[in-house]
């Protein structure tokens, strides 16, 4: 879970990256400069700064930067940030939740266009999607759901026990878990799968 | 007073894979194991974790990802989310 450090610290880590490019750059401005001058040294300077700016160069540097072990540090990129980036750039936001495309079409099966209207109208009003854009213009997603085949469609999307179970809109307040019976029953999950004599 | 665990949905599968889950996503599924209730609204989830607003998105988020978490539409036009292994 991200906390405000964490958040803290990456955009420290992003401004610090900024800041090195700019350097960078800097310097490479400079030896250009330099060349006018004294042509072999800038050679030299600019062959050990392409040895610096060498990607696998640059990660082990990063690595470095960063504090972690590189294998660490590059399965970070690949397991956690990454998916996570892609799925952001991949999707859409309702209501402040990240869903990825095949998300948001699950989401949307089944559903009839006259339905999907409503529920966009819905999330408007409640600023829960973001301004700008009719419905009309993405009512075209839900011709993929008009296109299901009758069966297909018939089951798609949500089905009948969300109309037949209740949903907690209406629970009464008595009904629902306050957030200490949710940390009881946690610690008691916790005992019951932690191994004998722990 | 009933003991809290009577209002979970008991013989859940998640919770053989309990230790694979942070404490955030754990007290989501916990919340969303209710016993009577299938299908949870984001308000609800979060007055029954206590997870910040921002903690609660990018948990449901990372739960759906694992594919244990999946939403649909109420009947008055929420997002609902439920535990897959529940509602299909």
């Amino acid at each position: 879970m991200e906390t405000a450090n964490q958040r803290h610290t990456q955009r420290q880590g992003i401004w610090h990256a900024a800041c090195w490019g700019v350097a960078l750059t800097a310097l490479l401005g400079g030896f250009t400069l330099l060349g006018h001058y004294n042509e072999s040294l800038a050679r030299h300077l600019l062959e050990i700064l392409k040895l610096l700016i060498d990607p696998a160069t640059l990660l082990i540097l990063a690595a470095i930067y960063f504090r972690k072990p590189l294998a660490a540090f590059v399965g970070t990129i690949f397991s956690d940030h990454l998916p996570r980036l892609m799925n952001r750039l991949d999707g859409i936001s309702i209501g402040g939740v990240n869903f990825s495309f095949s998300q948001a079409r699950e989401l949307i099966q089944g559903t009839t266009e006259e339905e999907f209207r409503q529920l966009v109208s819905a999330l408007r009003e409640q600023g829960q999607l973001p301004a700008g854009g009719e419905v009309d213009e993405i009512a075209d997603d839900t011709a993929a759901t008009r296109d299901l085949p009758a069966a297909r469609r018939a089951t798609a999307g949500v089905p009948d026990d969300a109309e037949e179970e209740a949903e907690d809109e209406a629970a009464l307040p008595e009904d629902e878990l306050k957030p200490e019976e949710v940390s009881a029953i946690l610690a008691q999950i916790r005992a019951a799968s932690s191994p004998p004599g722990n | 007073m009933p003991d809290a665990n009577d209002k979970i949905a008991p013989n859940l599968k998640w919770m053989a894979e309990f230790s694979t889950f942070d404490e955030a996503e754990q007290k989501l599924l916990i919340a969303l194991s209710h016993q009577k209730y299938k299908w949870r609204t984001k308000d609800r989830l979060a007055a029954a974790t206590g997870l910040t607003a921002e903690d609660l998105n990018k948990t449901l988020e990372e739960l759906m990802r694992r594919n244990v978490v999946r939403t649909s539409i109420s009947r008055n036009k929420n997002i609902i989310f439920g535990l897959r292994e529940r509602v299909g």
